[in-house]
């Protein structure tokens, strides 16, 4: 006697899986507004995440000996990549799908530490129309328990009321190349 | 040699020129140490690489992950998150097939292998003398989106700037390289520079934590 064996696959799901966050626009926000910041726990296995995510395996990131023997630090720090990381999540959660980050400068000016709680926020701090594009700068900075951490700006370039589904483009030379004002 | 005792030890074996100072390395500002070598990453993006970078610090912008919201926010496909422009999609892989191992037997615990190549370099100018380093700043402009199926190139490592100081772990300087980043059309998707700061690290009693 033979067993009809029978293959199960489940049904592809094209469907949107998630939820489209509420879209900010250049016109509903002004400066000195803060956004909303975000606390992140540097657990060990988070900071192995990180170094696995980022592809960067310098021992400074993942063993204690080398942190302290090479860097100079305490113990295992965020990779410089990994504490921009931070911001993108700041960043990116508040500027939408049809938001785009122009520019970044950071200096980092402590370590983000395994077992630290890194608080992350920023504020709009000058909003101009500048070669057609609506940008926000933010005023970042990333809090370790000790002192700040990390401190820069992000500039977005965020769409209009009157173009809502239009996300910005621009030249070599910052120049817009989709209307958006 | 007991854990403590390491952790008193130089940093590492000093680099460098003791005749060369700080203000002469400055001399070589705008002077390219890429030696001319153009990085082609070994990778083009895909959704794995994406994902995985997304998920630790839980980055949620659909579209980054969604296909269908990436084209409906007007983008070839899905979206590289701008902070991962430069980093994953441009590196060279770890090790290939015919290779030689990274980990030789004899490597004790701690050994740092030589991995990927992250960027074209032939070196930097004369230096004086340090023992320890790490990445410090970064000022990064982007310009066309990197989505998925894109093939980078790194190009450039031109000296930007040199910047003498004393901080709380060492003495030394500050010094700032700029690259460029350019997708498989050749157009430009980011210019960045990057600073780190090379020192020689203070006794272990002198360091202000």
């Amino acid at each position: 006697m033979t067993t009809q064996m029978t293959p199960f696959y489940p049904n592809v799901d094209n469907t949107v899986r998630w939820p489209i966050t509420p879209q900010v626009y250049f016109e509903q926000v002004k400066e000195g507004d803060d956004i909303p910041a975000v606390d992140f726990n540097l657990t060990y296995q988070r900071m192995i995440m990180f170094v696995g995510a980022t592809r960067n395996f310098p021992g400074l990131h993942h063993n204690e000996r080398v942190a302290q023997k090479r860097g100079a630090a305490p113990g295992i720090f965020l990779q410089n990549n990994s504490c921009l990381m931070l911001w993108e999540r700041v960043v990116s959660d508040w500027m939408g799908i049809y938001g785009r980050v122009r520019a970044a400068t950071f200096r980092i000016t402590d370590f983000h530490l395994a077992g630290e709680i890194i608080h992350v926020g920023g504020k709009i701090q000058k909003k101009s129309q500048d070669n057609g594009l609506n940008l926000i700068e933010l005023a970042m900075e990333s809090m370790t328990p000790r002192r700040v951490g990390m401190t820069g700006t992000v500039t977005v370039a965020l769409p209009s009321l009157k173009y809502p589904t239009t996300t910005p483009r621009w030249d070599r030379e910052g120049k817009a190349t989709v209307v958006c004002q | 040699m007991a854990q403590s005792d390491e952790k008193k030890a130089p940093a590492q074996a000093p680099q460098g020129d003791p005749n060369v100072t700080w203000e002469d390395t400055a001399k070589h500002i705008g002077e390219d140490y890429s030696g001319g070598v153009v990085l082609v990453a070994d990778e083009r993006v895909d959704k794995v690489m994406i994902s995985r970078y997304c998920e630790p610090a839980e980055i949620g912008n659909l579209t980054y992950w969604d296909e269908e919201i990436a084209r409906m926010a007007g983008y070839r496909s899905q979206v590289v998150p701008w902070a991962m422009v430069k980093e994953v999609p441009t590196y060279s892989g770890n090790w290939r097939p015919g290779q030689p191992t990274r980990f030789p037997l004899d490597a004790d615990v701690d050994f740092q292998s030589q991995l990927a190549a992250r960027a074209p370099t032939s070196g930097d100018p004369p230096l004086p003398p340090t023992n320890a380093g790490f990445f410090t700043d970064m000022t990064i402009e982007y310009f066309e989106p990197v989505c998925l199926g894109d093939r980078l190139t790194t190009m450039g490592r031109v000296l930007h700037h040199v910047s003498p100081k004393e901080t709380r772990v060492g003495v030394g300087a500050f010094l700032g390289y700029t690259t460029s980043y350019f997708n498989q059309k050749g157009e430009l998707v980011a210019k960045a520079t990057q600073g780190n700061y090379r020192f020689t690290r203070k006794a272990e009693k002198d360091i202000v934590r």
